[in-house]
């Protein structure tokens, strides 16, 4: 960590210490002990080093008063199995008291991790537009890496009120907090907050307890759509339903005809009608469908690609499967195709990969376009959710179309997008997304 | 965890305030008018930019005093703290708004220019000020320097009952009050030892300072420039003006010295005596006849030695707090403003210095042959003390050279011997100091005096310009039953300091032109302390009045009950923009529905819209059927929430019934 940001960690730290020991009213005597202090520092001149002194003798009395308090505590965190981002998520908190006294009425604060960014991610956090950054931010940088440590810690968790608890009783409380990004959200702490008499500063005990939760991206209402395109037999389809149980499609009985294997013998009715009768079958003919999500964003673009993983979240929520398959298609580290429908998996399991995939920065475009194409063959209709629209995605939308594949294309940009050779192309604007992603077309061309 | 102020704080606050700053009545005034909405039904429904204009002008008028005090007013810095000591009056507006609100909340963005270029979310984040507001009351209650010692007590009752809202919950109140007590205590004792302290710091520095560090214009002791080599660099920064009918070159005179030692001149047995004003700004020193000079001087943090032409009398219109003068015509002024203009007024036969004595006639040991040696080719013997102070003067033009260029030597410091038998260059310090010492040699009482010459007209400003290269050293001789200035320095010396004048002079004597008359202009308009002209109100109250006008205009809402924040519109009226928003996507809810039943059943496809549906829903019932603990931030959540579902469902496409086949593979 540079040298720079190992003070920022000190500060941060430090702030955070002070806004979990003072109440606001502390806060406030704080704030009027320090104004004082610096308009009485000549106490002949003024009489603030009498508003300092008392504003002084009031911490020092609090903060007495705050000290020794090593309540005997078990908590326990009650968590939903997943949450959306911007959606407020409710859990419980059960804290047990273990000591022999009552416990007094407490704040409940759950914390989660703090990690602070490393020097490439705050260099790139530096590198995008701010437009709200002002001439301190530009000039020290501090609030910019507090905003990006808050970016990575995912949420804050307001301190809710615990009533008193009797001995060996258990108290739950109620937490509300809002997920502020995608991913895994985790845990580290819990802390008991419990104010002097003068209700200026706070007694703290701490208790570890890690936990995680998947935090899905942020969805947005999508319209209805009709994704076209016929069905097509699918080889690797067999070996889908294979999956369920079921090998091929009964269609009817018929009498034998020779040649016809003797496996394909239906022995009951053979049995009760005194004639060979076979079982005949169809061939597994369904449509499959794909949604591309284009992870080749560059460091100053994490708004856009924020923005098209919740475009193709909103997309996978929404669709309506039937009885077709959805292979979301994107590329990490390496190709990754991950099907849900027709009992392989739910949209919930693409909502959970889309909750959790990253950037990829170090392969080019062609990857995405060459698992695509290989698939294309297969492919009832295809969603491409693209980050702008160059040579090489023009390319991929054009080979996909002479595969006869039909198409919806999102491209994900502030800036608006000229028309390339006839290709519709519906542009999202991460700064308007559900306004964009409401007007797009709802069906493929 | 937020703190409700107890009942009358503001008010009681202000009124602290006003008994502390001297303005009770006026602060008796805004407590009444700050209170004054607990009585009446009357309340507004402004937005942030009503604040943000409010906040911005009371800046402005913040701002606008700060600038008066620090460049308009006498008091300079320290006219400061009577900014902060305004601090109440000038954001009273924005609290008063506040009182008035629908919502009872301050913006941030109005506070803070950094949260309005974050957007709406951030302008729409609010705090009620309250508490900000009283802790600006006390802290310009202690500006004001009541120096009584019913300010602790007062301020120890109003901050119990400021804080005692904020006690721990489910503490009992006698704990409450021992901790307070406990606390004040500590305060009290706090306060009593931050005044020793000072006291006793105060004391060490002055003790280091009179020991360590002396300055120019020290009425005790004279450093000289003798013994230094290299050149001798002066300023041109222009340190007096002079105007009068008097004849240039004038003297004018800030220190007299009668014992040399070290190369150093100092002032002995020569206590200061206060000078009895007469008047407002005049001062009478001794009595005597002559024609006013006219001198306009800087002082530093109101207080310098002034100087003035030999035998001043009588000061007029020099506004200080106080004057003094010691035996040996040093006068001394104090508790002035940054500028003094004033007229003096000289006459040469009534001298106001001490007859001489026997220090005046003291050589050191070391240079008395020298002395001797030098005396006796200038003068001879046995002349009166006239001819030998003239002879001592001729004897110095003819075999003595100006310069203030000088080098070592045999690599060691000049001396005055060095001076007197060596290489006979030197600027002004050597000749006086050697001139005072001859004339002592020659039994005649004579004393170093230090000042300016007055010589240079400025046909701009048609008055002379003293600079700080015109500073001077001459000897005071008792000649003829008084103290003569006797001026052994070569006459070209001024020529000769004007060879060095900086190129950038004229543009540096403009800038400082501009800022005298700046300094005469603000002093002659500043009749009272505080320094405010009934101008700036002349732009203060239409402004104040126009930003009133357009906060208010339209924005009176009409309150549902007496003496509560409360809704002052129907719930139906709150929630019609959704239905009609609604009722577009054939969303109609039917008379036998209740609106929470209806909104909860909506086909919403997102879960933060059925959240949001479900807050409204509950928002709407608890407004419908409990108005009375229906607060105005309750409105403001479901006015907030409204606008936001609205806003979603008006980009919303209804989507399509529901296929009935289930399916397959759900829940892998």
């Amino acid at each position: 960590m540079a040298h720079g940001q190992k003070a920022f960690a000190r500060v941060y730290r430090w702030s955070q210490w002070a806004e979990r020991r003072f109440t606001p009213a502390g806060t406030g005597v704080l704030y009027l002990m320090i104004a004082a202090g610096v308009f009485g520092v000549d106490a002949g001149r003024t009489m603030g080093f009498q508003v300092f002194s008392l504003a002084a003798g009031l911490i020092l009395c609090a903060w007495i008063g705050a000290s020794r308090w090593r309540p005997v505590v078990a908590i326990a965190r009650r968590l939903p199995g997943q949450a959306t981002v911007g959606v407020p998520v409710r859990y419980r908190l059960a804290v047990r008291s273990r000591s022999k006294q009552k416990l007094p009425v407490l704040w409940v604060r759950d914390e989660f991790e703090d990690r602070f960014p490393t020097p490439a991610e705050f260099a790139a956090a530096s590198r995008r537009p701010d437009p709200s950054g002002n001439f301190f931010d530009r000039r020290v940088g501090y609030p910019r890496w507090k905003a990006a440590v808050r970016r990575l810690r995912g949420g804050h968790v307001p301190p809710v009120r615990l009533a008193a608890l009797a001995p060996d009783e258990e108290g739950l409380v109620e937490v509300e907090f809002v997920p502020e990004r995608r991913g895994m959200l985790r845990f580290a702490r819990t802390r008991l907050l419990r104010s002097d008499p003068l209700g200026l500063i706070n007694a703290m005990v701490t208790r570890a307890s890690p936990e995680s939760l998947l935090v899905l991206p942020r969805l947005y209402p999508v319209p209805s759509i009709a994704l076209t395109g016929a069905r097509r037999h699918h080889p690797g389809g067999l070996q889908a339903a294979q999956q369920v149980g079921e090998s091929q499609e009964f269609m009817q009985l018929r009498d034998y005809r020779p040649g016809d294997p003797v496996k394909r013998l239906h022995w009951p009715s053979t049995a009760r009608t005194g004639r060979p009768i076979v079982r005949e079958t169809s061939e597994e003919f369904f449509a499959r469908y794909a949604l591309v999500l284009d992870t080749f964003a560059n460091e100053a673009d994490e708004s856009a690609f924020e923005a098209a993983v919740s475009t193709a979240a909103s997309l996978a929520a929404r669709l309506s499967l039937g009885d077709a398959l959805l292979d979301l298609m994107f590329v990490e580290d390496r190709a990754v195709t991950v099907t849900a429908g027709r009992g392989i998996a739910s949209v919930g399991a693409l909502l959970r990969e889309l909750a959790q995939v990253a950037a990829c920065t170090d392969r080019s475009f062609d990857v995405l376009a060459a698992q695509v194409e290989s698939h294309a063959s297969r492919l009832s209709a295809c969603i491409l959710v693209l980050l702008g629209l160059d040579a090489a995605r023009v390319q991929l939308i054009r080979s996909l179309r002479m595969a006869g594949v039909p198409q919806i294309v999102l491209a994900v940009s502030g800036l608006p997008i000229a028309p390339v050779g006839g290709e519709a192309v519906h542009r999202i604007d991460p700064a308007n997304i559900a306004a964009t992603l409401a007007a797009m077309p709802n069906r493929c061309a | 965890m937020r703190v409700t102020p107890p009942l009358f704080l503001i008010g009681l606050g202000l009124v602290f305030w006003g008994w502390a700053s001297s303005l009770v009545l006026p602060a008796l005034a805004l407590a009444i008018a700050i209170e004054s909405p607990r009585a009446m039904r009357a309340r507004w429904n402004f937005d942030a930019k009503d604040f943000e204009r409010v906040a911005d002008l009371c800046s402005v008028a913040f701002l606008l005093l700060m600038f008066w005090q620090w460049f308009g007013s006498r008091n300079g810095p320290a006219g400061l703290l009577a900014v902060l000591t305004w601090l109440p009056f000038i954001f009273f507006p924005v609290l008063l708004m506040q009182r008035f609100d629908l919502h009872g909340e301050t913006p941030l963005s109005a506070l803070f220019w950094s949260m309005r270029r974050r957007g709406p979310a951030s302008e729409a984040r609010a705090l009620p000020i309250d508490y900000g507001y009283f802790c600006i009351c006390l802290v310009s209650a202690a500006c004001a320097n009541q120096r009584t010692q019913w300010f602790f007590p007062l301020l120890a009752l109003l901050g119990g009952y400021a804080l005692h809202p904020a006690r721990a919950a489910g503490r009992r109140l006698g704990v409450w009050g021992a901790a307070m007590g406990a606390a004040l205590v500590m305060g009290y004792a706090l306060q009593l030892g931050i005044v020793r302290a000072q006291e006793q710091v105060e004391s060490l520095v002055l003790e280091y300072l009179r020991e360590r560090v002396f300055g120019r214009a020290d009425p005790f002791r004279a450093y000289t420039a003798i013994g230094d080599v290299g050149r001798l660099k002066l300023s041109d920064r222009i340190v007096f003006r002079v105007a009068g009918t008097m004849a240039a070159p004038l003297k004018l005179r800030d220190g007299t010295f009668n014992v040399f030692a070290h190369d150093s001149w100092f002032a002995q047995g020569s206590s200061f005596r206060t000078v009895a004003p007469e008047g407002l700004s005049s001062w009478v020193i001794g009595a005597g006849r002559g024609e006013p000079v006219h001198i306009s001087s800087w002082l530093d943090r109101g207080r310098a030695v002034l100087a003035l032409p030999s035998g001043t009398y009588r000061l007029d219109g020099l506004n200080v707090g106080r004057v003094e003068i010691n035996g040996l015509g040093a006068v001394r002024v104090s508790d002035g403003p940054e500028l003094v203009m004033f007229s003096a007024r000289a006459d040469d036969s009534h001298d106001q210095d001490a007859a001489p004595e026997q220090s005046d006639l003291a050589l050191p040991k070391r240079l008395e042959p020298v002395l001797a040696q030098v005396l006796a080719e200038a003068v001879g013997g046995g002349a009166d003390p006239a001819t030998t102070a003239r002879s001592l003067v001729h004897f110095f033009q003819r075999n003595f050279t100006y310069t203030t260029n000088l080098g070592a030597v045999d690599g060691g410091r000049r001396t005055l011997e060095h001076f007197l038998i060596g290489d006979r260059r030197g600027h002004c310090e050597y000749f006086a100091s050697a001139a005072t010492l001859l004339l002592r040699a020659a039994g005649v009482p004579a004393r170093y005096a230090t000042g300016y010459v007055v010589q240079e007209w400025s046909p701009i400003e048609q008055q002379y310009l003293v600079r700080a290269r015109h500073a001077h050293a001459w000897t005071l001789a008792w000649i003829e039953g008084r103290w003569r200035a006797v001026d052994a320095t070569p006459s070209g010396w001024l020529a000769l300091e004007s060879e060095h004048e900086s190129a950038w002079r004229p543009a540096a004597d403009l800038v400082s032109w501009l800022g005298f008359r700046f300094a005469r202009w603000r002093a002659s308009t500043d009749e009272s302390d505080d320094g405010m002209s009934p101008l700036w109100l002349l732009v203060i109250v239409p402004l104040a009045g126009w930003v009133a006008w357009r906060v208010t205009h339209r924005k009176r809402v009409r309150p549902a009950a007496a003496g509560a924040a409360q809704p002052a519109m129907p719930a139906t009226t709150i929630i019609d923009p959704l239905l009609r928003s609604l009722a577009r996507h054939g969303l109609v809810r039917s008379p036998a529905q209740t609106v929470r039943s209806w909104l909860a059943a909506l086909p919403f496809p997102d879960p933060a819209m059925r959240l949001l549906a479900r807050r409204v829903a509950i928002s709407y019932g608890r407004m419908r059927f409990d108005p009375a603990g229906f607060t105005a931030n309750d409105l403001a959540t479901i006015q907030a929430d409204v606008a936001s579902l609205t806003q979603i469902v008006a980009a919303w496409t209804r989507p399509a019934p529901a296929p009935t086949t289930a399916r397959r593979g759900e829940g892998g």
